[in-house]
């Protein structure tokens, strides 16, 4: 039998007055499935994340996570989300940024050891008990990454995650994202950087002007005619 | 509190301390020393001056038979729709964009981390109705002469009960876009039934105890006052239940604002916090702009032809965005109403006028909204072909002509209510162009020179505790000065010839006008010879 989804979206729409930014859209990730929103500038990407992690209500249609309405604890617990842009407690080091979300999730004796991993995946060590205001932007995605991946979550939500990230990160976020696929982790991102998604990407949904205009394998969509036609390829 | 709450805010508390430096201490030290210090020294010598007031006693009449529940209720009433104006875009429970995103995320039980911060700003509600009604206390025992604990008791009462009630009702306001929308439509509405409030005289002084919460806050102060209110027991009683029962629903609805509410308002605290710092009501109000927007949603854009003259093509822009934003122009008609039958009811108040010139000023400077766009970014302008002084005149002809007819409809209105007799009547209306221009030219004026600048900022800061804050003060007050000077000096000289023959009213007739004249061509001259802020 097939395991049901991990995140499933049934006519979820989003508007503001006459303005549509996401028409009803239906989507299903599997458990270990990793599904890439491609799109242009505008085009809905982060509006659906937004979306799904419970950050916009949708104006009409439900989201669900491993069963459960975003509205309770239990669907906070299984969704870990990376927005576009670092949002940091500016009196609060990268570790202690770390151990609040484990704090927070109940990661309990496991905590230390997590944190200095993922201090040691994205470079963080030597900067750990630094404030986000001594870091640069890439270092404070680094935090913000970091921060998604110390607690355990069911589906994942990243938002533009290679932006302002130098190449031996951008790898180190690779290997994780696929160990956590492997896991049984699903993957919800949104990208500009084909070259990023190509290798961990199981599907990917096109969106233009908030709607979906193409869906299916990766290669298929990237490759397709919709893409060339819109100038994503 | 769960377990999970309470350790995960007890860690974030610890160690948010551990790294606020010595001088972070010192200085949140010194604000707060400073805060209460001018506090402290401005209620001391305000209680002097009305102890020592030879007109003391003077205003007792007015108070006891009825000016009191009025301005009471109205001033009440203004305050609760401000405060729940304010919880559209922020509110009694605000968190930052970390902890929206870290704690909110978490699976820790929202309501509970709201009822942290709840508790937080009904505190707050209840410390500024306290406030406010020792206010009242030291002005009404100064001037009434009455027992001392009655009316400071009354006078806590009402307003501490009202402040815990503007929390509670701004919770509910947070947790439904629905109720938000609600309250800043019916603002407006709630404008003028404070007018109405304000100006009913005798009937309104019998029916505002009565009118809502704002009304049974004051009822308890006007019996302890010395004055007639048979009912206050039961205003009091009604007052009190409701705030229990608002409170209540406020705590057990805690969980219930959506993460997307609370989010829109930690975003906008950011910048809201930076524009207190930089002393910026114009940043602050653009990002309360920003937020209500998203509340109210996107409207579909109405098309206005463009006009063939370029000189007209500033005024088309104007109009466009006034009618794209009606809001602005039902602001200007109800701050211009309550100003326009201010005066009507009352000509032969001095202060009234200059109160109502303040006002109209106010919705003069609704209309004015492109030239502060302008203003904002100068460097824009330079795509056209006028000169600064040029193109803010031009900014003001859409504002001008608005106000006018504004001014026309509100003044045939207050005639048809008997509030202006013949001959007075054809004078206001001759009056209206004039005016508005005069009104128009004060804000922009004022609007032309752009945000405050940090240069402005730091030669303030630099001026030390008595000199900033007056710089300050004077930068913001220029606006509201030049009307007053152009509108209020041609008001007396009218006031003045009251009651007198014929050709006396006649003589001070022109003589404002001249007035009038004069200084709407100072205004002009003024206006076309600026330059760009830099």
């Amino acid at each position: 039998m097939a395991k049901p989804p991990v995140l499933q979206l049934r006519g979820v729409a989003k508007t503001y007055g006459t303005l549509v930014a996401v028409d009803p859209l239906d989507l299903d990730v599997q458990p270990g499935e990793c599904v890439a929103l491609i799109g242009h500038n505008g085009s809905g990407k982060t509006t659906t994340l937004r979306l799904v992690a419970g950050l916009l209500e949708p104006t009409q249609g439900e989201v669900t996570i491993a069963g459960d309405s975003l509205r309770l604890d239990r669907s906070r617990a299984a969704l870990s989300f990376v927005p576009d842009s670092p949002l940091l407690y500016p009196d609060l080091s990268v570790r202690e940024h770390l151990e609040l979300v484990g704090l927070a999730h109940g990661v309990g004796d496991r905590l230390d050891g997590r944190v200095a991993q993922l201090l040691e995946l994205f470079d963080l060590t030597a900067r750990a008990d630094f404030l986000p205001g001594q870091l640069s932007r890439g270092m404070r995605q680094k935090t913000q990454l970091a921060c998604a991946l110390v607690r355990p979550f069911q589906l994942i939500l990243l938002d533009e995650p290679v932006v302002g990230l130098d190449p031996p990160s951008q790898q180190a976020l690779h290997r994780v994202l696929v160990a956590a696929k492997h896991d049984g982790a699903a993957i919800l991102l949104s990208t500009h950087q084909l070259g990023f998604a190509a290798g961990l990407a199981d599907r990917a949904v096109m969106l233009h002007e908030g709607r979906m205009v193409a869906q299916g394998a990766w290669g298929s969509v990237v490759d397709g005619a919709e893409a060339g036609r819109l100038g994503l390829r | 509190m769960t377990q999970a709450s309470a350790a995960t805010l007890g860690f974030l508390r610890r160690r948010r301390r551990v790294h606020r430096s010595p001088q972070q201490r010192s200085d949140r030290f010194t604000g707060l020393y400073t805060v209460g210090l001018y506090t402290a020294i401005g209620a001391w010598v305000s209680v002097q001056a009305l102890r020592q007031s030879p007109t003391r006693g003077g205003s007792a009449t007015w108070l006891a038979s009825g000016g009191l529940a009025r301005a009471g209720t109205v001033a009440l009433l203004l305050g609760l729709l401000a405060a729940l104006r304010y919880a559209t875009w922020q509110g009694p429970v605000v968190f930052s964009a970390p902890d929206v995103h870290f704690l909110l995320g978490a699976p820790l039980p929202r309501a509970e981390l709201v009822r942290d911060r709840l508790g937080r700003g009904l505190l707050i509600g209840a410390g500024v109705g306290a406030a406010f009604g020792l206010a009242a206390f030291v002005l009404l025992e100064a001037e009434l002469g009455v027992a001392a604990w009655p009316l400071l008791v009354a006078a806590l009462l009402g307003p501490v009960a009202l402040g815990l009630l503007a929390a509670a009702l701004g919770w509910l306001v947070e947790s439904s876009p629905t109720t938000a929308r609600v309250v800043l439509r019916a603002s407006p509405l709630v404008l003028v039934v404070a007018a109405a409030g304000w100006l009913g005289g005798a009937v309104a002084a019998t029916v505002d105890p009565w009118s809502g919460p704002w009304g049974w806050a004051v009822g308890p102060l006007v019996a302890a006052a010395g004055g007639h209110d048979p009912g206050w027991p039961v205003q009091a009683a009604l007052l009190v239940v409701l705030t229990v029962a608002s409170v209540v629903a406020a705590w057990l609805g805690a969980g219930n604002a959506s993460l997307e509410e609370l989010e829109r308002r930690a975003g906008a605290r950011v910048g809201l916090d930076a524009s207190i710092f930089m002393a910026d009501p114009r940043g602050a109000a653009l990002l309360r702009r920003q937020a209500v927007g998203g509340l109210l949603g996107v409207r579909r854009r109405l098309r206005l032809r463009h006009p063939r003259h370029r000189w007209l093509a500033i005024p088309w822009r104007d109009a466009l965005s006034l009618l794209r934003t009606p809001g602005r122009v039902g602001w200007a008609l109800v701050l211009c109403g309550t100003s326009v039958l201010t005066v009507a009811v009352a000509p032969d108040r001095k202060l009234l006028a200059a109160g109502a010139v303040v006002v109209a000023y106010l919705g003069a400077a609704q209309l004015l909204e492109p030239l502060r766009g302008e203003a904002d970014q100068p460097d824009a302008s330079r795509q056209l072909p006028w000169r600064w002084g040029d193109l803010m005149l031009l900014h003001t002809a859409t504002p001008i002509l608005t106000l006018t007819v504004i001014g026309l409809t509100v003044t045939v209105t207050a005639a048809l209510l008997g509030l202006l007799p013949g001959p007075t009547l054809g004078m206001a209306l001759a009056a209206c162009l004039p005016v508005a221009a005069a009104l128009v030219w004060s804000a922009a004026i004022a609007g032309q020179r752009g945000r405050l600048g940090l240069d402005q900022f730091m030669a303030a800061s630099a001026m030390g505790e008595l000199g900033g804050p007056l710089h300050l003060v004077r930068w913001f007050a220029t606006g509201p000065l030049v009307a007053l000077v152009a509108l209020l000096v041609p008001v007396l000289v009218l006031q003045g010839a009251a009651g007198h023959p014929t050709p006396r009213i006649h003589a001070a007739t022109t003589n404002a006008a001249s007035l009038l004249v004069t200084a709407l061509a100072i205004q002009g001259a003024w206006l076309r010879s600026r330059q760009p802020p830099d």
